[in-house]
């Protein structure tokens, strides 16, 4: 997780209202769920891509993702690779394996598919930031809130990512402590030595998190949280006329790829 | 490097990433066995130069050597046998689930044999008076003690030099106290004391050598005497003498600097009391 400098990070995105960036970060889920044919997610990716630039966030922050991502999209590969019923076969790999339905052959539309899979869970993750960088928590509150999201339901989800950047300090300053211990395991190139040194960390971490939630909950009641009127909001905004042609485009854009996947195109 | 040097600091300045210069040319040496606090306001850059003596930072520029070795190219877990770390918040430290396993969880990890840990975890349960609790959880203990167990946890690897990252903080008077006597018996046993504190009347009462840093510099440094008789500069520094200190120089002490009521009563006495009498109770 990055720590989010709203002021140094001068995007464009953060002259959009939140309720814009929501509808399209939506629009661009429903899209991705739809098309099921690799082209088209590419397609889709190469969209959020360009609005990444547009938006100026920095590009580390893409490699810290796909490294993120890396394990689980080699996992969803493979699982796809052995369990989607393809017909073209491409390289014989065993005999047939009866139960799980695998042919015994990686087969085109396998690996079309899988490759699918994974274009689109990298759009999903990439697309998030886009949102949560360029729009300070209360605004992304009052957009969920005003989208008729359940007013507590959209506090539990800003508080969760904006406690965070203090989980990250906290886990920090934890790791800190026990290697004053002599645990040598977060040095460790082992992947396995590390991730054993995690539960050290872990213990501290989610106890420490929970007093934390418990000094949140009493010192929002002590400032009316919940309380049985209609409450007003701080933020008030109208939409701009960049607003209207995103909140357009998204239509479309929805429009097409429905129509598209109705007439038989974008999956395999 | 003398053989009496635990640690210095040669022209130590220091970035975070962010860009934040948190120590600018920092000029330190601590022999062994001194025991030295360090003070200064919130944000001073105190606890940023202390988490150098251990590795947990690297200097940016310049150089910090511990027992004559930089610590660029040590590694923290080593370098923890050397100085320990006491950090503030001893919840940070704990996460076995009795405390007989936190304090032999270090020594373990240093390929210690079972006999020899569990008979170091016997004696410094013993020597900290955590031994009727070795069962317990960590976390079911009261604050004093889970400091004590944090303690026990960093003394279990032995270290020459102990840094305490403000110990007395959230504690009651008694907690305070006697987490003050424990630093003071390691003191005695020849360890080297390293602590980083905003009670005054503590650096007064148990520091040999007060560091005050400001804005990432040593703005001054000293005996408790030497920088507490310069009331009006550490004012600047926005930090303050200990209250008797100041009382003695508001009622006309120039000549020397009281630290603590034990030293007020002989100088009143010695000024204006001919012929003394013992009050009930004692006289700290």
């Amino acid at each position: 997780m990055m720590n989010i400098d709203f002021a140094s990070l001068n995007s464009p995105l953060q002259k959009l209202h939140a309720r814009t960036k929501l509808i399209a970060l939506m629009g661009i889920f429903v899209l991705a769920l739809l098309f099921s044919h690799p082209f088209y997610v590419l397609g889709l990716l190469v969209l959020v891509l360009v609005i990444w630039w547009i938006g100026r966030l920095p590009w580390n922050l893409i490699k810290t993702i796909l490294q993120f991502l890396l394990v689980i999209g080699i996992i969803i590969l493979v699982v796809q690779i052995f369990f989607y019923p393809g017909k073209t076969n491409l390289v014989h790999l065993s005999a047939p394996i009866k139960f799980i339905g695998f042919s015994g052959y990686i087969t085109l539309e396998g690996l079309m598919f899988g490759i699918a899979m994974v274009l689109r869970l990298v759009v999903i993750m990439i697309v998030a930031p886009l949102m949560v960088m360029t729009t300070p928590l209360p605004e992304f509150m009052v957009a969920l809130v005003k989208l008729k999201v359940p007013y507590r339901f959209a506090f539990i989800m800003t508080t969760a990512l904006s406690l965070l950047p203090s989980i990250q300090n906290h886990a920090s300053i934890i790791q800190q402590a026990q290697l004053c211990r002599g645990i040598t395991d977060f040095e460790n190139k082992n992947l396995l030595t590390k991730l054993r040194a995690m539960a050290g960390l872990l213990v501290p971490l989610i106890l420490g998190t929970f007093r934390d939630s418990q000094t949140l909950d009493v010192a929002m009641s002590s400032r009316a949280f919940g309380a049985p009127v209609k409450r007003t909001f701080l933020l008030e905004s109208r939409l701009g006329a960049v607003d209207y042609i995103i909140l357009l485009t998204t239509l479309l854009l929805l429009v097409a790829g429905i129509y598209l996947r109705i007439r038989g195109y974008g999956s395999l | 490097m003398s053989d009496n040097e635990v640690i210095r600091c040669q022209d130590l300045s220091f970035s975070y990433p962010n860009g934040l210069e948190a120590l600018k040319n920092i000029n330190l040496t601590i022999s062994r066995g001194e025991y030295v606090a360090f003070v200064g306001q919130n944000g001073s850059g105190k606890t940023t130069l202390v988490k150098h003596f251990n590795g947990l930072l690297k200097p940016t520029r310049g150089s910090v050597q511990v027992f004559g070795e930089e610590t660029r190219e040590k590694k923290v877990s080593t370098l923890a046998r050397k100085v320990g770390y006491v950090f503030q918040n001893p919840d940070d430290m704990l996460f076995c689930s009795s405390v007989k396993e936190e304090v032999a969880y270090g020594p373990t990890m240093l390929g210690f044999k079972e006999a020899e840990v569990k008979e170091k975890v016997e004696s410094i349960l013993q020597e900290l008076g955590l031994d009727a609790q070795k069962e317990t959880h960590p976390f079911a203990l009261s604050l004093g003690d889970r400091q004590r167990l944090a303690v026990a946890c960093v003394l279990s690897l032995d270290p020459e030099v102990f840094a305490f990252d403000e110990p007395t903080t959230g504690q009651d008077y008694f907690g305070g106290e006697s987490i003050m006597e424990l630093i003071d018996q390691l003191h005695a046993k020849g360890k080297t004391i390293l602590i980083i504190t905003h009670d005054m009347p503590l650096v007064a009462e148990h520091a040999q050598r007060v560091v005050v840093i400001n804005q990432g510099q040593i703005a001054l440094e000293g005996t408790p005497k030497e920088v507490f008789s310069q009331t009006e500069h550490l004012h600047t520094l926005s930090l303050r003498s200990p209250q008797i200190t100041i009382l003695a120089q508001n009622l006309g002490l120039k000549d020397r600097t009281v630290l603590n009521i034990k030293e007020m009563v002989e100088w009143l006495e010695k000024e204006y009391l001919p012929a003394p009498k013992k009050v009930k109770g004692g006289i700290a």
